[in-house]
């Protein structure tokens, strides 16, 4: 009878142990089906492919579906200060940080040079915005990439000095890793800047 | 970290659905801030925003840190190497760069690497910078860096413990 009780009670554990495990067992494919509902709302605010730059080191990397799939050299803003001399005009050139979106995509861009362009270069302004000799067209490379206030992604005349900090605050690129750029991202898609 | 233990995996689990609720809620309410995940089961520190991975920063050390629950940090601070002392005006010490290693000397230290200070105490750190008992996370000079330009007053970092740190 003494056997036939602990027999009983060795089973009721067993029992429970198990309706334990299984409780556990739901709960963890539970907790995963959640995970997975909460990753793919996250997934609808993040973007498909992306541009990350890091003016720190100069890196710009490609990402797509949370691959990087390019990652480059780039030059950014060189923080410098410029002053107008006799004017109070005052620039500093550093790469805007934060989020940006590609607002225009240009082949064969042409920059109208601004007016510390030709400050630095101790030259006389131009009066009208359109006068010809503030056309620039091959300094910015064969393509641009607009992101806004003046900054852009473009090309440059000066392929040894990427990964440096030496630009006005638009971001500089090789020809390959540019064309790559403008082939790979559509305008509206987010630029990550820190 | 270990392989889990019986259990352990349950609440791994269950950090991470906090976490993604919280990133959740982080990617709705401020959209266009940078904020980082830190991943200790996965001894990795993301920085991200908008869902998006934007960089990937592997925890080279850490030391002993209490928080037993997935939850929000705040950023509160970056002191790097060209800081100058905040609160000491008119004393022999103004303008003096920002001490960033008090072991073994009193003013002067290393002045190589950032720290970034979060709420409640953490600093992220890199090797070789002492932060007395506050409980610390070391990374690379250079992700310091880069986070640290990435970062902002108030950005948030969400905090996922390990599994063993929630018995």
């Amino acid at each position: 009878m003494h056997s036939f009780h602990t027999i009983l009670l060795a089973l009721y554990m067993v029992f429970s142990f198990c309706l334990h495990l299984s409780a556990r067992e739901t709960e963890s494919e539970q907790l995963k089906t959640d995970i997975a509902s909460l990753r793919e709302a996250l997934k609808r605010h993040a973007a498909e492919t992306y541009i990350v730059i890091d003016t720190v080191h100069n890196r710009l990397q490609v990402w797509h579906n949370n691959q990087m799939i390019r990652e480059a050299t780039c030059a950014t803003g060189s923080g410098k200060v410029l002053l107008h001399p006799g004017a109070s005009a005052r620039w500093q050139f550093y790469t805007p940080l934060g989020t940006r979106a590609i607002l225009h995509k240009v082949t064969d861009p042409i920059w109208a040079k601004p007016l510390w362009a030709f400050v630095e270069n101790g030259e006389e302004p131009t009066v009208l915005p359109w006068e010809f000799r503030r056309l620039d067209r091959t300094t910015l490379g064969a393509f641009a990439l607009k992101l806004g206030d003046g900054y852009e992604i473009h090309g440059t005349l000066y392929p040894t000095l990427l990964g440096r900090h030496i630009t006005h605050g638009c971001i500089r690129l090789n020809d390959e890793d540019l064309a790559f750029v403008y082939r790979s991202l559509q305008v509206g898609d987010r630029v990550y800047i820190y | 970290m270990g392989t889990p233990v019986f259990g352990q995996n349950r609440i791994v689990l269950q950090n991470y659905r906090e976490a993604l609720v919280l990133e959740l809620d982080q990617v709705k309410t401020s959209p266009d801030d940078f904020y980082l995940i830190i991943d200790l089961p996965s001894k990795q520190i993301h920085l991200k925003s908008q869902g998006n991975m934007l960089r990937m920063c592997p925890i080279l050390n850490l030391s002993p840190i209490e928080e037993r629950h997935t939850q929000n940090y705040s950023f509160v601070n970056r002191i790097d190497p060209i800081s100058v002392e905040p609160g000491n005006a008119n004393l022999r010490l103004r303008g003096r760069l920002f001490p960033l290693d008090f072991s073994g000397r009193l003013i002067e230290g290393p002045r190589h690497h950032s720290r970034l200070y979060f709420t409640p105490n953490l600093v992220i750190r890199a090797d070789g910078i002492s932060t007395g008992t506050t409980p610390h996370i070391t990374l690379s000079p250079l992700d310091i860096k880069a986070l640290g330009s990435a970062l902002r007053p108030g950005n948030i970092a969400i905090f996922i413990p390990h599994a063993e740190a929630n018995h």
